[in-house]
């Protein structure tokens, strides 16, 4: 049966396999339409050559796609960029006070810590605990100290005139 | 996720590194630019990152990140206040290939700018659904869910998008 036939009689696979030939090449019909349509294709000359142009344009799009990958290769992570802009919004959520009553309460638990010294126990975690907090400062510090925190100002700023949070 | 919103940093790196090759491929096509994409796919995750307690597990996550970068896509594209793409331009972009012959790598490449300015003068939602199937690696459930549209429609986008492809690449004269 040919398109045009398939057409005029109103039924079978033909009436649509030109409209579902997309979504049957992205695997979104299911087995039985994808038989119907693969029959269909292979007695009609018009959705045979609608096939291989679909194809060939897919083909196109994949090996853009496999392009990017190649060229994504050499580049470096964005991972960097992202931890130093989610440390210092984290910093940036605490505010000042809290900023400075938790380091302040760092710097306790490291005194605290270098005063027991490396006895076992509750204490000990204490310090243990406390020294990696303060890892977590020097990080920002060292976002401060090179100018980083200044360029996110401008940044969240950027934020704040686009609108809000997406999703 | 979970870890993500608990604030775990290993659990964010991990995603950064599993989802930015086609964040950044989505991205690239949608705004024509390399470093522009790389900037908004920087934004897409440091956004996901402070969304990440208000995300449901019963969502896809493949939507809930395209999503992010499809509206800061938009919102780009909006503040660029022409909706035109930006052509390829071969000195801004790094050859994919060094190892073949210089007169077959042209001919990629130029093939590869016809499909890319093809893409560029679709409608814009047509180009996102195209981009989110073949770049981005999404069901068409999942494209719905992105766009915020049916089933249906989803297909009917790609499928007029597609056919929109063909005939741009048919009047050019380029194979495809």
């Amino acid at each position: 049966m040919t398109h045009e036939e398939d057409r005029q009689g109103g039924g079978g696979a033909g009436a649509h396999a030109i409209d579902r030939l997309q979504a049957w090449l992205d695997g979104e019909v299911p087995p039985a339409e994808a038989e119907r349509l693969l029959a269909h294709c292979a007695g009609c000359a018009a959705c045979g050559r609608a096939l291989a142009e679909a194809e060939r344009l897919l083909g196109a799009l994949d090996r853009d796609a496999a392009a990017l990958n190649e060229e994504r290769a050499g580049q470096p992570s964005l991972w960097p960029a992202v931890r130093a802009r989610t440390t210092a919004s984290a910093h940036r959520r605490l505010g000042p006070w809290m900023a400075l009553t938790a380091s302040t309460a760092a710097a306790a638990g490291l005194l605290i810590g270098v005063l027991l010294g490396p006895r076992e126990g509750a204490w000990g975690s204490v310090g243990q605990a406390s020294a990696e907090f303060s890892d977590d400062w020097s990080d920002v510090g060292s976002l401060v100290a090179d100018g980083s925190i200044s360029t996110l100002d401008r940044i969240y700023l950027e934020e704040a005139e686009e609108g809000g949070e997406a999703p | 996720m979970a870890l993500t919103a608990r604030g775990d940093e290993e659990a964010l790196r991990l995603l950064v590194e599993r989802w930015q090759t086609p964040v950044l491929r989505f991205l690239e096509r949608m705004l024509g630019e390399r470093e522009e994409a790389r900037d908004l796919a920087q934004e897409t995750f440091v956004r996901l990152y402070r969304a990440a307690p208000r995300y449901r597990p019963r969502e896809r996550f493949r939507s809930w990140l395209f999503r992010i970068a499809g509206n800061l896509a938009r919102g780009r594209l909006r503040r660029r206040k022409v909706l035109r793409w930006v052509p390829f331009d071969p000195f801004r972009h790094d050859p994919a290939d060094g190892a073949g012959r210089a007169d077959e790598r042209l001919e990629r490449e130029a093939s590869r700018a016809a499909v890319r300015d093809a893409l560029g003068g679709l409608p814009e939602r047509q180009r996102e659904a195209i981009l989110l199937r073949r770049y981005g690696g999404l069901s068409y459930r999942e494209i719905a869910e992105t766009l915020g549209t049916t089933l249906p429609g989803v297909e009917s986008l790609i499928q007029r998008g597609m056919e929109g492809l063909r005939r741009e690449l048919s009047r050019r004269g380029v194979e495809p």
